[in-house]
């Protein structure tokens, strides 16, 4: 059978599950803590089978590794440096086994705050990639308009010399914030950020152009013909432009996203324009939830402005 | 098979401290275990809940234990698997485990089913299901 190997490791190997086993294999349990040991009489097998767990598992303790820190090259940097690049220059920064930041020509960027667990940085002008592999909200983009926290991914952001800028998520997601306001962007989406009106509404890349045009329009000026633009011009997939737009309005004009999202995607019967429009969070969490952007429920949970 | 479970749900870093967590957890517990055949289920299921407990209390700015660090592979490795584990770790809660206990943990189809608790028949489902999407994610099939 064609998964045999998958399965059991018998048959022909799959190149690509040998690839992965190859890759993954380094990230199995090599060390760990010693137990707390605990005095307690523990009956049958179920015993044997703890106890020669733990045992192994005590075998391979090591101690734990120092704190992370950014560098370029073998120098380590510290909060309050400025990487500055010239024309025709990039600069890479790494922090060991917390992600890569590379820093395109002309370009300003500070570090304010690098603590283990948590680095913040200040993207003043030019264009970052960024490869993040901690926890969601352990690295965090400031740039004049908006903040960028990243939820575990790979994105570019710029920053124009007014202060205006774009993000784009290549994998997983990254929330722009700015006084209050929210957006969340994944893999696909770009979302554009503007001193005067803050995060934009993101869209997916592959949008029909009316629609990231109107969008652009629509964060700017909050037009009732930018939003109806973008209305009509959503596919199923933008149903997450349209959230966000059902976010950033109120009653009537709410109603009107409400209804354009429930004939691009499956809203629960229990959740009724009148609920929207009083604004319940319970109604509008369970509108996100009919996106089905699955991947994202387990951070969302930590904080809801709408 | 716990660190495996664990890996599905939390962070890498924050897997290997939980692994004590279970452990101390299954020893307070163990007393009320009746049926030792089921220690395997017994077992899984308190990881899950272990995982459970860390997501729900951890706020979304938390400390990074920085064991990724640790000596081992060279960096650039290291970060491709934790790419991959970010992939994995996006999939529906189904695959997640099957696939980490089998890419990770390089236990068998029939080993998972058997500590697990689970159906054969639901850990090849979900092996096969899920390893698709995988490769969709990661394009995997794709030459490196």
């Amino acid at each position: 059978m064609k998964d045999d190997y998958l399965w059991d490791g018998s048959g022909e190997a799959d190149p690509a599950v040998l690839r992965l086993e190859s890759v993954l294999g380094q990230l199995r349990l090599k060390h760990s803590k010693a137990p707390v040991p605990r005095m307690r009489w523990i009956p049958g097998a179920a015993a044997a089978c703890l106890l020669a767990g733990v045992a192994l598992w005590q075998a391979t303790s090591v101690p734990s590794p120092p704190d992370t820190a950014w560098k370029i090259g073998d120098r380590a940097l510290t909060a309050g440096e400025v990487v500055i690049t010239g024309a025709g220059e990039t600069r890479s920064l790494w922090a060991e086994g917390f992600g890569q930041v590379e820093l395109e020509p002309s370009g300003e960027m500070r570090i304010s705050e690098s603590r283990s667990g948590y680095h913040r940085f200040d993207l003043r002008a030019g264009t970052m990639h960024a490869l993040i592999l901690a926890p969601p909200g352990a690295f965090v983009v400031d740039t004049p308009s908006s903040r960028a926290v990243d939820l575990g991914c790979q994105y570019t952001l710029s920053v124009d010399r007014r202060g205006n800028g774009t993000l784009d998520v290549e994998s997983g997601w990254v929330a722009f914030l700015h006084a209050g306001m929210e957006s969340f962007v994944p893999a696909g989406a770009r979302c554009l950020t503007t001193r005067d009106a803050g995060p934009g509404i993101p869209f997916f890349r592959d949008a029909p152009a009316g629609l990231a045009e109107a969008a652009r329009r629509f964060a700017e000026t909050r037009s009732e013909t930018a939003m109806r633009e973008i209305l009509d011009n959503a596919r199923k997939e933008d149903a997450l432009t349209v959230w966000h737009v059902m976010t950033r309005t109120k009653g009537r004009q709410r109603g009107m996203a409400f209804e354009r999202l429930t004939q691009l995607v499956s809203v629960p019967a229990e959740v009724t324009a009148e609920r929207i429009e009083r604004g319940e969070e319970a109604a509008i969490d369970l509108c996100w939830n009919a996106l089905g952007l699955e991947s994202a429920q387990w951070w969302r949970g930590w904080r809801r402005n709408w | 098979m716990v660190h495996g479970i664990l890996l599905a749900r939390v962070p890498a870093p924050d897997a290997e401290d939980l692994v004590q967590d279970v452990f101390l957890a299954v020893m307070d517990r163990l007393p009320a275990l009746r049926d030792g055949g089921a220690f395997g289920g017994w077992l899984a299921s308190i990881a899950r809940s272990k995982a459970a407990d860390h997501m729900r209390s951890r706020k979304w700015m938390v400390e990074v234990p920085a064991t990724l660090a640790a000596a081992g592979p060279p960096a650039e490795s290291r970060l491709e698997a934790l790419r991959i584990l970010a992939c994995i770790q996006q999939l529906p809660e189904a695959y997640r485990e099957t696939l980490v206990l089998r890419l990770v943990e390089g236990l068998t189809g029939p080993e998972i089913a058997e500590q697990t608790g689970l159906t054969s028949g639901s850990v090849r489902v979900n092996l096969t299901r899920g390893m698709k999407l995988l490769r969709e994610r990661i394009n995997v099939g794709k030459a490196p």
